[in-house]
């Protein structure tokens, strides 16, 4: 499956060749001696004696040479077995590699000849060994890169400007069926000597190509989307921050009547006073009586309720405004030093704090980022109402500090005050709600505007408190406020 | 100045009630000068450009408006912004009477090139004495005429 030529083996002399050359040898020089002796030479003279020693001489230096021959050639053989063995080992290291390797390896040669092909290139391409070994490489290949690869090659192989060796890219691969799927493809160039040979690593991505594709599709669908919600709740929050001022101003208009028209009856009232006083005596007791208790009593006293109920209308209205503004308001967040800043807050209160005897404890507070306005609002508020919803005749303590916590800052503000009751914890961060006591004048406005600045800087609120003995608001702010850019 | 004529009030309400309390307190304020009444903004518009049911009648001179800024068809900031794009009307002064209060209503108002922005105080005995200081003002006020 994986290489086209034979496995090489060594032709070289073994030891049996070795000895029997050895043997003859001596044979030779044995019966050279024997015919020497056998021989009518005098064996006094001196042909005789120069005979033998010729050969004796001939026959050592023949032996000498083959005894050095013989030691080379065992040592030659030695090593080439080595060699062998080391060839033998590497190839099956390199077949195992190849065979293993989850990519596709594919070598071919300087013609475009395909000289191996792996078991991962079998997979890929859907071709056995056997059916592509000896064929050109652009079996592979659709068109046009089929045609043009004869060219590329030769281009490369002329003038060695390449096209895709050495970088690893993206092409398009033909399988045996002939269809057409993405692969990674990265070449080398492989040379040994005056050969050139080339591997081609390749890497099935059709799944990863899907994928791409599918998630391409699934993230422009779910952009469109995110995109389409982001408008629609930008939308619908715009459509509330102008609710609730419109609604707060055309509300307001009809009030002005409400208001003005009971002015005017009371003005009229006023200015008949004088013929209507005159107006019982001419109608007898009982008549009288009626109309007296509707003109002192009656009358003036719906007129009150009306005065006093579009007072507290308008009072609500102004609240309802005062929150929508806040909503419309532009953040300008910047740094800043909030232990400057309560302590401020502090001194603005100070004639409260006087007046109630307030122990006033401030903690190490942070400089952050954030509304410097948001910032004093949250913590003017917190903080007067710690003062005004102290419990009489016990002395106030109220204390205020921070903890960081990961990317936010956790505040708190405590109070030993009157608490508030579990039941209206709830309600406290509501619009128009007050919990407790009605002993200080307000409109239920105070933590709503409180919790609605804490969210637009991205934090959060909550609080703890025991009826009778005091409360905990904790104010949890990002060390960082998000701009509403980045929130939608 | 016994030879200056008196000045014409337009008010522009589309509040009967607004522009009869207003009425009431400008004469309780010894107005005594022509109050002409319209109800939007459209009305206002052709009573100055004598259009519509105004064909043909040129508007009084000298005179004032008293200009309210919800109104429907055209509300009053369209109305301002017409007038003072126009070289006939563009000197008329204009006193924004309304119940916004909003800075940047008031802003642009200002910018678009009205004289006075006075917010329609809830409490009437505010509203009474806002109207009242109108009509002071007005009283007072040297304000140019059309010709």
């Amino acid at each position: 499956m994986l290489e086209k030529t034979s496995s090489q083996k060594m032709e070289l002399p073994d030891r049996a060749i070795l000895t029997m050359g050895g043997l003859s040898v001596v044979l030779a020089g044995v019966l050279a001696w024997w015919i020497l002796n056998e021989s009518q030479f005098d064996r006094a003279s001196a042909d005789y004696r120069t005979a033998r020693w010729l050969i004796l001489f001939a026959f050592s230096i023949v032996l000498a040479l083959f005894l050095a021959f013989s030691a080379l050639s065992i040592r030659a053989n030695r090593r080439t077995k080595r060699l062998a063995q080391e060839f033998h080992k590497n190839e099956t290291r390199l077949r195992a590699v190849m065979d293993t390797a989850v990519d596709g390896m594919i070598m071919i040669n300087r013609r475009g000849i395909v000289q191996s092909f792996n078991h991962a290139a079998e997979r890929i391409f859907h071709y056995s060994a056997d059916e592509i070994l000896g064929h050109s490489v652009n079996m592979l290949m659709p068109e046009p890169y089929a045609g043009e690869h004869d060219g590329y090659m030769e281009r490369y192989l002329r003038s060695g400007d390449p096209r895709i060796i050495g970088i690893g890219r993206e092409v398009t691969a033909k399988r045996k069926d002939g269809s057409i799927f993405s692969i990674d493809l990265a070449v080398s160039e492989v040379r040994h000597g005056e050969e050139i040979d080339f591997l081609g690593i390749v890497r099935d991505i059709t799944v990863r190509k899907q994928m791409e594709t599918a998630l391409l599709a699934a993230r422009e669908k779910l952009e469109v989307r995110v995109e389409n919600r982001t408008r629609e709740l930008m939308a619908a929050n715009e459509e509330l921050k102008n609710f609730a001022y419109i609604v707060s101003h055309d509300l307001r208009s009809p009030l002005v009547n409400l208001k003005g028209f009971a002015g005017e009856l009371s003005q009229c009232l006023e200015s008949i006073r004088p013929s209507l006083e005159r107006v019982p005596q001419l109608l007898g007791e009982e008549e009288g009586g009626k109309f007296s208790a509707a003109f002192e009593q009656e009358i003036p006293e719906a007129l009150t309720f009306i005065n006093s109920s579009v007072a507290r209308m308008d009072r609500l209205i102004s609240a309802v405004l005062r929150l929508s503004r806040i909503g419309r308001r532009e953040f300008d967040v910047q740094p800043v030093n909030l232990e400057d800043l309560v302590n401020k807050i502090f001194e603005s209160l100070t004639h409260l704090v006087q007046q109630r005897s307030v122990q006033v404890a401030v903690g190490a507070l942070p400089e952050m980022m954030g509304d410097p306005i948001a910032l004093e609002q949250i913590f003017g508020n917190l903080l007067a109402n710690s003062i005004l919803y102290l419990e009489h005749g016990r002395p106030g303590k109220v204390e205020v500090g921070a903890e960081s916590n990961g990317n936010e800052y956790v505040f708190h503000v405590r109070d030993n005050g009157r608490g508030i009751a579990r039941e209206d914890m709830g309600k406290i961060f509501d619009i128009f709600r007050r919990a407790g006591r009605q002993d200080v004048p307000g409109e239920g406005m105070g933590l709503a505007y409180v919790k609605t600045l804490v969210l637009r800087h991205g934090g959060r609120i909550w609080c703890e408190s025991e009826l009778g003995s005091g409360t905990t608001f904790f104010v949890a702010l990002p060390k960082r406020p998000k701009t509403e850019e980045e929130e939608g | 100045m016994p030879d200056r004529r008196p000045v014409t009030i337009l008010l522009a309400e589309d509040d009967e009630g607004h522009s009869r309390l207003i009425e009431k307190n400008l004469r309780r304020a010894n107005i005594t000068n022509d109050i002409l009444k319209v109800s939007d903004g459209q009305q206002a518009i052709d009573f100055l450009f004598s259009q519509g049911e105004y064909a043909g009648r040129k508007f009084p001179s000298p005179l004032l408006i008293l200009l309210d800024l919800n109104m429907p068809v055209l509300d009053g900031r369209q109305v301002l912004e017409r007038m003072k794009a126009d070289e006939r009307t563009r000197r008329i002064p204009v006193i924004i009477l309304t119940t916004t209060e909003d800075g940047r209503e008031v802003q642009k108002c200002y910018d678009l090139g009205c004289n006075i922005f006075i917010t329609k105080p809830v409490d009437y005995d505010q509203f009474t004495e806002a109207v009242r200081k109108i009509g002071l003002f007005i009283s007072i006020v040297q304000i140019p005429d059309a010709g």
